[in-house]
């Protein structure tokens, strides 16, 4: 790599943002990575000095970085993660704090009866069959270790299973916090302990790949200040190992996901933090990494439209509304979904309905919802002593609802649920105790299915179906694992399984001379 | 670093003078002064039409600081130091403000506590909400709507 290279690259980058203006930063990233870096780099881009070197490069500070660095320090490599944002952590630590396993101590003392290949079949079954098979099979055949390997790390979690959308059985965990920071933190703690850097605002201009193929290091931008591509110091970092790629999925990048889904487009807001950007994913493919089904964007069927990104709305809705009560149209007031079906089947469904739905649970209904209060207070879920009242308040029609409620709480009696299928839990109650909680719904783009192809060995597979030697993946940002339909909790699954495997390989990979 | 210094006052104008100051090589505080009036000329003589003259605002923003600042009398050095001018890193800011844990359980009354929050605990970066030259901003109401005054 000479400066001249160095120089016309950053220029040519900045040129490019001006000319798109500020509104449009986002998406010139993702453009820009795109069609300025079509060419593969030549050997003499490779710097003859570099300005650090360490084993292994991790890129991305979520679940998923944050096991492999710890796995690959544990496996005695020197270790460097970076991040783009700020603020460590990525979309994990705003994430909900579900896991999902089978076959774990709490199905165990719940006499929840669950396997590998259960989950299996959920998962292959929400996927529409999209799914790669060995690696669907690695992930559940390892969840259960992986949640025991997160209580080793002081993961708090609470003392029952929660059972989601499209699962069969309950089987995730819950962070005692309701948040991925119940994991995320603990990770954190222990990088640190084991005395591995984390550089905030460092974002990752180049993966550096030599002529025989073999990735070699990589070129940052660090002091880098998101969005403003080009921004901060260039700095190049030798990998003597191994490079890993855990920067996440692009729900938060319009440009790049209205390329994949064009409905998926302005209008859609996203539960996603806002560096949840394709730009990582962008320079795999620029490698030849294999994409793998990138246009299957999940929209979240329990987001709430009244307040802004991920919220907390969606606990009333997982916790109360879905499972323990009902979900109906204002226009009708009846029920059109079961659910606890899949995310897709139940998002398709309300943007089917043309209007915000509404989650109704009664006051034996909510008795698990956590932040309930902190909901009230905030005005996104509302509180009212009557049906009725609640119907009037979100303009509901009325005897529609009635009818609905009275029908529903017939089948929960028979248990059976004839008009949708639902699953009943066994402490589920009939909607009559009041007070009445109602919230409206409304999906959000929540998850990127599609992602760069990688083995079970998390190695990146590139078209020609040979690993990139020295690249690894793990999370959101590979493709393959849910295929069409992620199911709730199985994102931290996904990312402590093969982050912890990356981590372990990329320990383990041959140094290059 | 020249061809940097030459566009800061289309920086200025953009009013982005703290992220346009990000990167800047060694200057006295008298010559970014300098710029910065400059620029206060070239926004009265160069704003776009229906442009309000609030970036002059901003401008004259930069070289102040706040009133608590100011009655430490701090000097630029105090915070920037003497080398390169930049953003001010959280340990600096520290330096007189006690350890993260102090500043958070200084703010435990609020609801929810912004120095220690559920998913960053105390640990992070000062100036992702206060900003010395410009509007101080809430992080946290990127995804949340607090109601809260950052000073």
């Amino acid at each position: 790599m000479t400066d001249q290279n160095d120089s016309k690259n950053g220029l040519t980058r900045r040129g490019f943002l001006k000319t798109t203006g500020g509104a449009t930063v986002m998406a010139g990233m993702a453009a820009g990575g795109l069609l300025l870096g079509s060419k593969r780099l030549e050997a003499a881009e490779i710097p003859q000095k570099w300005d650090e070197a360490v084993d292994v490069v991790i890129i991305g500070s979520g679940f998923a970085g944050l096991a492999a660095a710890i796995e690959a320090k544990a496996a005695g490599a020197s270790v460097v993660i970076l991040e783009k944002m700020p603020t460590p952590g990525g979309n994990s630590v705003i994430n909900g704090g579900l896991i999902a396993a089978a076959g774990t101590p709490l199905q165990a003392k719940e006499k929840v009866d669950d396997s590998p290949e259960l989950m299996y079949q959920d998962m292959v079954k929400a996927g529409l069959g999209l799914n790669h098979s060995e690696l669907v099979m690695t992930m559940t055949r390892q969840s259960a270790e992986a949640v025991e390997w997160t209580v080793k790390l002081g993961v708090q979690y609470k003392d029952r299973n929660t059972h989601l959308g499209g699962h069969s059985v309950p089987r995730s965990y819950y962070t005692t916090n309701s948040s991925g920071a119940g994991i995320v933190r603990p990770q954190l703690a222990k990088v640190k302990e084991l005395g591995v850097p984390l550089v905030t605002r460092c974002f990752l201009d180049r993966i550096l790949q030599d002529g025989d193929g073999r990735i070699k290091g990589v070129r940052v931008y660090e002091d880098y200040r998101f969005p403003n591509a080009g921004s901060g110091k260039i700095k190049t970092i030798r990998a003597n190992r191994a490079v890993i790629l855990a920067t996440g999925g692009f729900a938060q990048d319009l440009n790049f996901r209205m390329l994949q889904d064009p409905k998926v487009d302005e209008k859609v807001e996203s539960t996603n933090q806002p560096g949840a950007t394709a730009e990582g994913l962008i320079e795999a493919l620029r490698l030849h990494a294999n994409p793998i089904q990138l246009s299957w964007i999940q929209l979240g069927p329990w987001a709430c439209p009244d307040e802004k990104g991920m919220g907390i709305g969606y606990i009333f809705a997982i916790s109360a509304a879905f499972p323990y009560g009902i979900m109906v149209a204002r226009e009708t007031g009846q029920r059109f979904v079961n659910e606890l079906a899949d995310r897709k089947v139940r998002a398709d469904a309300i943007i089917k309905t043309g209007a915000f739905a509404v989650g109704i649970a009664d006051q034996e209904g909510v008795f698990r919802t956590a932040k309930l209060d902190t909901m009230l207070e905030r005005g996104v879920v509302k509180k009212f002593d009557t049906l009725d009242a609640l119907a009037e308040a979100f303009n509901i029609q009325k005897d529609g609802l009635k009818k609905t409620v009275a029908e529903y709480n017939a089948y929960l009696k028979a248990g059976e649920d004839k008009a949708f299928g639902k699953p009943f839990q066994k402490d589920c109650k009939p909607i009559v105790s009041p007070p009445f909680y109602g919230m409206n719904l409304w999906p959000k783009a929540h998850h990127t299915m599609g992602g760069i192809q990688i083995n079970t060995e998390a190695q990146v597979i590139d078209l020609y179906q040979k690993p990139i030697p020295g690249l690894y993946a793990a999370g959101e940002i590979s493709g393959g694992v849910h295929g069409a339909v992620r199911l709730g909790s199985n994102a931290i699954t996904d990312c402590i399984v093969f982050g912890r495997i990356a981590g372990k390989n990329a320990a383990k990979d041959r140094p290059w001379a | 670093m020249k061809r940097k210094h030459r566009i800061l006052p289309l920086g200025v104008l953009l009013g982005g003078l703290v992220l346009g100051l990000i990167g800047l090589g060694p200057m006295a505080c008298s010559e970014i002064h300098r710029d910065v009036e400059a620029a206060k000329g070239a926004v009265q003589t160069e704003k776009a039409p229906g442009e309000t003259p609030n970036s002059a605002a901003s401008v004259r923003a930069a070289t102040e600081i706040k009133p608590h600042h100011q009655a430490a009398a701090l000097s630029c050095e105090d915070c920037h130091g003497s080398g390169k001018l930049g953003a001010v890193r959280t340990d600096i800011c520290l330096s007189c403000h006690g350890t993260s844990e102090e500043v958070a359980s200084s703010t435990s009354a609020l609801k929810p506590n912004p120095h220690d929050s559920l998913h960053y605990g105390p640990d992070l970066d000062c100036d992702l909400c206060h900003h010395e030259h410009a509007t101080s901003e809430n992080y946290c109401n990127i995804c949340h709507e607090f109601d809260m005054k950052v000073p």
